[in-house]
């Protein structure tokens, strides 16, 4: 075989320029950390990763989802709490007006408080999360309650102003749920219940106090307790899939890493290698430029 | 004989040296040059001269008269340069096609942040928060933003690649003007060369040009080369005659009706299609019909069915200002979808609400909370509505992504390979028509120590005959 001297450099250009090729794609892993920055350099890869961003935005969507809806029926199941206080009271002086010897004044001065108890009950039932209303089913920008005084007979009343509509939190596609209560289931027997009673206390009817209206506060009572059961539930419900979301995310960044981090040390160590082919391929350069017959002419 | 043929034998034999010389030099001086084959100058035995006399006195017959040189050659593997051609056009295309799809790439921007998966996600991102929050004004404000986000992203990504397709379309003009002229130019060499052959000579120097520039042709598009008798090569183009003997066919780019006014190629002489299968020409054709044409349909198609599924849905929901039957997207395709005005100018107008009435209605009777139509928005990421039902939208961009990817990497790795193979088909030519220094210098000292015994053996001579005048006195 001929060896020209044209082929050896022809040859030691082709040696440094695939030996640089291959530093930059290390010199690139190793800067952004990352095992490719276009499609092409791994398409499967850049499709696994391309997957696993999208998967994770979502998980984290839905976390953030599944955490609002978490405020939100903690919020809930204190305003149950604090209606379940309310009952009880009401509860309380039921019994005392039950047991009362017949004095109007006295059954007044329980009317009184009773009344402060509605209002007390108006200002739960109206609510603020946000700014939302949160018993005005969809009607949220609207109090769930107002007050209406008759102006003929200045009897007072309380109406609904929302909608029966649902607050729905989305958990997972196909997967909504529903986690408002009906204002109007809530508040309304309550209320009427409140009515009742002061009407009871201004007649003076003790009996029916005793009867009827220790009854409904009894059954409103267990109502409550059922309702913040149903809350409870819904707020198992929420960390299961918050744990769930939190475990795929922990999944999902992993197979992220996988598909796009470069394993650093590997790289390295390959770079190092790599170098060490240049360094002896530029010294083979060197001697290319060795002595020739022209040397030894005279 | 007489004593005078050796002086004959001897300026045969300085002459001839002193051609031999020159090739040297000839050789070292295009040691480098791109193209050049080593030359060799021939050197033969000259006519001897018989002695056929009736009075021959016995003298041995045939007497040698010196050397000459027959002619100055190349060294040449004709087998290896229609390899390089061949070669060539290869890498010709895969070169070129991997370039294009950088670019490519580049446009696409995947994956990152930034690009149209990434405005996708924000955009279905954002619907989500307010379908937490439908009554939400500055999250309504969001999700429009995010939407023209999407459709800004649509819309450069789907220009960027028109712009590039145009570009790509130019060049095809250009390298056609190219091919033209290097044909022009071989038939040129091919007169030239024919001539000088007919005078007797080898044109080694003008071979090389049309060697090397015909190289140049490979590179551009698939030729086929064929040396006719006298000399000329003549070059065809899938059956067609680019280069006939001095004439050249020209390749017209015409604006071709059919493809979009892009420009086709036909022979300018008969008006038949030109058929390429390798080669940058075919390499930016294919760019611009299969990949970047092809990408950009595929982008219209996310951008039709996103704005037509996104509508039907948006137009069956309520607002908060009661009114209904909007579209949300507006334009067909992705180079021009936008979100409809009406929308960005009453953000209340975005259709967040499902009711049972229908018509546009008193915005009371719409609660501010519900979130129904949102809901089956967000079902849209979901569904396979492409591809005959079997991919989402996200699914079928991510193809599209991919796909690129794959074609990018053959071609990369094509490119590669071709580089490889062409250089070392090159190297293979080089062993056999490269410059040896060395070699040179070698034949230097022969040659060089041939002229000085010839020069020599004519000085000895004219002592010689010095002497044999000084006799006479």
């Amino acid at each position: 075989m001929r060896v020209t001297d044209r082929m050896m450099s022809m040859n030691l250009s082709q040696h440094l320029h695939n030996s640089m090729r291959r530093m930059d794609k290390f010199y690139d892993q190793l800067s952004t950390g990352k095992k490719f920055s276009r499609p092409s350099e791994d398409p499967m890869g850049a499709l696994f990763s391309m997957r696993a961003r999208n998967d994770i935005e979502i998980n984290d969507q839905f976390r953030k989802n599944v955490e609002s809806a978490e405020d939100w029926l903690n919020n809930t199941d204190n305003l149950l709490d604090n209606l379940g206080k309310i009952a009880h009271r009401t509860s309380e002086l039921m019994v005392q007006a039950a047991n009362e010897t017949y004095e109007q004044t006295s059954f007044d001065s329980i009317a009184k408080e009773v009344e402060e108890l509605r209002e007390g009950l108006l200002e739960l039932a109206n609510t603020r999360f946000g700014d939302r209303y949160i018993f005005s089913g969809q009607r949220t920008q609207s109090p769930a309650y107002e007050r209406v005084i008759d102006t003929g007979t200045g009897e007072v009343s309380f109406n609904y102003l929302g909608d029966d509509g649902g607050i729905t939190f989305r958990l997972a596609p196909g997967a909504e749920v529903s986690i408002n209560l009906n204002g109007e289931e809530v508040f309304q027997p309550f209320f009427d219940i409140l009515g009742n009673f002061m009407e009871n206390l201004s007649n003076g009817d003790s009996q029916a106090i005793s009867q009827d209206d220790k009854a409904a506060i009894n059954q409103q009572m267990d109502n409550f307790l059922a309702q913040r059961a149903e809350v409870g539930a819904l707020g198992r419900r929420m960390e299961l899939s918050k744990e769930r979301l939190l475990d795929q995310e922990v999944h999902l960044r992993k197979s992220l890493a996988d598909a796009e981090s470069v394993d650093i040390p590997k790289v390295i160590a390959e770079l190092n290698m790599e170098e060490n082919v240049y360094r002896s391929a530029l010294a083979a350069g060197a001697r290319i430029v060795q002595p020739s017959l022209i040397d030894f002419l005279r | 004989m007489s004593n005078f043929a050796i002086f004959q034998t001897g300026l045969r034999s300085l002459r001839a040296h002193q051609q031999a010389l020159d090739t040297t030099a000839h050789n070292i001086a295009n040691a480098n040059t791109p193209g050049y084959a080593r030359q060799r100058a021939e050197m033969r035995t000259h006519h001897p001269m018989a002695m056929p006399a009736m009075n021959n006195n016995g003298q041995a017959g045939q007497m040698g008269t010196g050397v000459h040189i027959t002619e100055i050659y190349q060294i040449r593997d004709y087998f290896l340069d229609q390899q390089v051609r061949h070669e060539l056009s290869l890498q010709g295309t895969w070169d070129g096609e991997a370039k294009i799809l950088t670019r490519i790439e580049a446009f696409l921007n995947e994956p990152s942040d930034e690009g149209l998966a990434a405005t996708f996600s924000q955009f279905f991102k954002e619907l989500e928060a307010l379908s937490q929050y439908p009554e939400s004004t500055a999250t309504r404000q969001s999700v429009i933003e995010n939407a023209r986000m999407l459709t800004d992203t649509f819309n450069q990504i789907y220009n960027q690649l028109g712009t590039y397709r145009k570009d790509l379309n130019d060049s095809v003009e250009a390298r056609v003007l190219e091919i033209n002229t290097l044909a022009e130019r071989i038939a040129d060499l091919n007169g030239q060369i024919v001539r000088a052959k007919g005078y007797g000579d080898k044109p080694n120097d003008l071979m090389d040009q049309r060697q090397l520039l015909t190289e140049e042709l490979a590179e551009l598009t698939n030729i086929r080369v064929k040396e006719d008798n006298f000399g000329s090569w003549n070059i065809s183009i899938g059956g067609f005659h680019l280069v006939e003997a001095d004439s050249a066919h020209e390749i017209e780019a015409y604006e071709d009706e059919e493809n979009d006014g892009l420009f086709s190629l036909r022979w300018e002489h008969n008006g038949h299609p030109v058929t390429l299968r390798s080669g940058k020409v075919e390499a930016l054709i294919r760019g611009r019909d299969e990949y970047t044409g092809n990408f950009q349909e595929r982008l219209n198609e996310i951008a039709i069915t996103l704005a037509e599924e996104f509508n039907s849905l948006h137009q069956e929901g309520h607002g908060l200002d009661g009114s209904t039957g909007h579209d949300f997207f507006q334009g067909e395709g992705a180079g021009v979808i936008s979100v409809n005005p009406h929308i960005i100018d009453n953000r209340s107008a975005f259709a967040a609400a499902i009711i049972e009435e229908e018509g546009d209605v008193d915005p009371d009777l719409v609660p501010e909370g519900n979130a129904d139509n949102i809901f089956r928005m967000l079902e849209l990421r979901d569904e396979r509505i492409m591809e005959n039902g079997t991919a989402t939208m996200e699914d079928f961009y991510r193809s599209i992504t991919t796909e690129i990817g794959v074609l990018g990497q053959k071609a990369d790795r094509m490119g590669h390979n071709q580089d490889n193979l062409v250089s070392n088909i090159k190297k293979k030519r080089e062993e056999v028509s490269g410059v040896s220094l060395d070699e040179e210098m070698g034949n230097m000292i022969r040659f060089q120590h041939g002229y000085n015994a010839a020069s020599r053996l004519i000085s000895r001579m004219d002592e010689m005959m010095d002497s044999l005048i000084a006799m006479v006195r």
